[in-house]
């Protein structure tokens, strides 16, 4: 028996923009939160791939298969999207630096750590400032995961989807999360275990 | 599930990497449960096993700091336009015949929609430009025309009645199915 979701996306399928725009207006909250912790707390160009996924969603309806939950297709199209979004800026960061080369030489080299998505209109450092240290140094961590452990990480963590369901987002298979979310885990341990003292409660917010 | 052995692992007897991935499924409710009470048995016989599975619980908990912000306001439209689609009056049929289908939830919607216009109107009592109030709506009778209704509903206040009402679309779900099946679609 389709749940509700499935039933909107047939009618959408059918022809009834209407049923896309109320699984736009349901799912776009999803969306976003899945792309701002995906690619970074400094990435400023989320609500562009957020629109990139519907418009995926609107004219790619007919990949949809019948069957499947709508939420983990719409993971699966995030997921692509943000992808595509990592190749395009990697691939535009290697020609300023290659420009940059050109002209300077190969100097000291870029630091390797962090998502490096920020661009020219990510947040500026007084906003962050004025947020609290800890959520500050969280949101950090996160983007200082390598990539995939970062993907599985929002998407159980956050998103509250089973192993499964991260697998099947992700196209890999359940004992590769598992890998994933431990060594994620273990990377969080190492940036985040000092605001957490073994055997107390958690630091409050605004006081690292 | 992540896996269903035949029996439930001994965490002694595992290597670190294979414990630390028992611990991390522990903590996200993914073993079965034969293996979640081995593991807790395991917990409670060793002070510092429990100690560190703790530690990366309150870790794990620490990141729920990690706010991301909402879609900015007429982020629908904008994708609606981005694809060519016309905005607003499909969402107001859809969602009145989801309704119109079962006059009771469609009354109880309408109250909710009357609240939630309320709600805005204390918020922004000036509302949109050329808004009419919501206070000065009058209150729709069960079994009229829900179309209608909703219509009278000013787009910026039934666009985030829809965003923030979830409500309303879980009774739009519980009707749906029959919608459907009167369509016969």
């Amino acid at each position: 028996m389709p749940d509700a979701d499935q039933l909107l996306m047939q009618r959408f399928q059918q022809g009834d923009d209407g049923a896309f725009e109320v699984l736009l207006h349901k799912y776009q909250g999803m969306v976003h939160a899945v792309v701002r912790r995906y690619l970074g707390s400094r990435y400023a160009g989320v609500e562009d791939v957020a629109q990139q996924v519907f418009i995926r969603v609107y004219r790619g309806k007919a990949t949809y298969q019948p069957k499947a939950k709508v939420k983990t297709w719409l993971y699966s199209v995030t997921v692509n999207a943000c992808l595509n979004e990592i190749r395009r800026l990697r691939a535009e960061k290697n020609r300023r630096v290659q420009a940059f080369t050109a002209v300077f030489g190969d100097g000291d080299g870029a630091p390797g750590a962090g998502p490096a998505l920020a661009d020219g209109r990510a947040r500026a450092p007084s906003a962050r400032l004025e947020e609290g240290e800890v959520a500050a140094q969280v949101r950090a961590a996160v983007d200082r995961l390598p990539e995939q452990q970062r993907l599985a990480l929002v998407l159980s963590r956050f998103e509250g989807c089973s192993y499964e369901e991260v697998a099947e987002a992700m196209g890999t298979t359940i004992p590769a999360v598992k890998s994933l979310l431990t060594r994620a885990r273990d990377h969080l341990r190492r940036a985040l275990g000092h605001l957490v003292e073994a055997g107390s409660e958690p630091v409050p917010e605004g006081n690292p | 599930m992540t896996s269903r052995p035949p029996s439930p692992p001994d965490p002694a007897r595992l290597s670190e990497a294979e414990r630390q991935e028992l611990i991390s499924a522990y903590l996200d409710g993914e073993l079965d449960p034969a293996a979640a009470r081995a593991v807790g048995q395991w917990l409670d016989g060793d002070p510092e096993a429990l100690r560190e599975v703790e530690h990366l619980r309150r870790i794990w908990d620490l990141l729920g700091t990690y706010v991301a912000e909402p879609a900015r306001p007429g982020f629908a439209e904008r994708v609606l336009g981005a694809v060519g689609a016309p905005a607003g009056r499909p969402r107001l049929r859809l969602v009145g015949r989801l309704l119109r289908s079962r006059p009771a939830l469609a009354a109880a919607a309408l109250l909710l929609g009357v609240g939630a216009g309320l709600g805005l109107a204390i918020r922004d009592p000036q509302g949109p430009p050329g808004a009419a109030s919501a206070v000065d709506r009058p209150e729709p009778a069960p079994g009229t025309d829900v179309v209608a209704l909703l219509e009278q509903v000013p787009d910026d206040h039934l666009r985030t009645l829809l965003e923030q009402a979830d409500v309303l679309l879980a009774l739009g779900d519980a009707v749906l199915d029959a919608d459907l099946d009167g369509d016969g679609g």
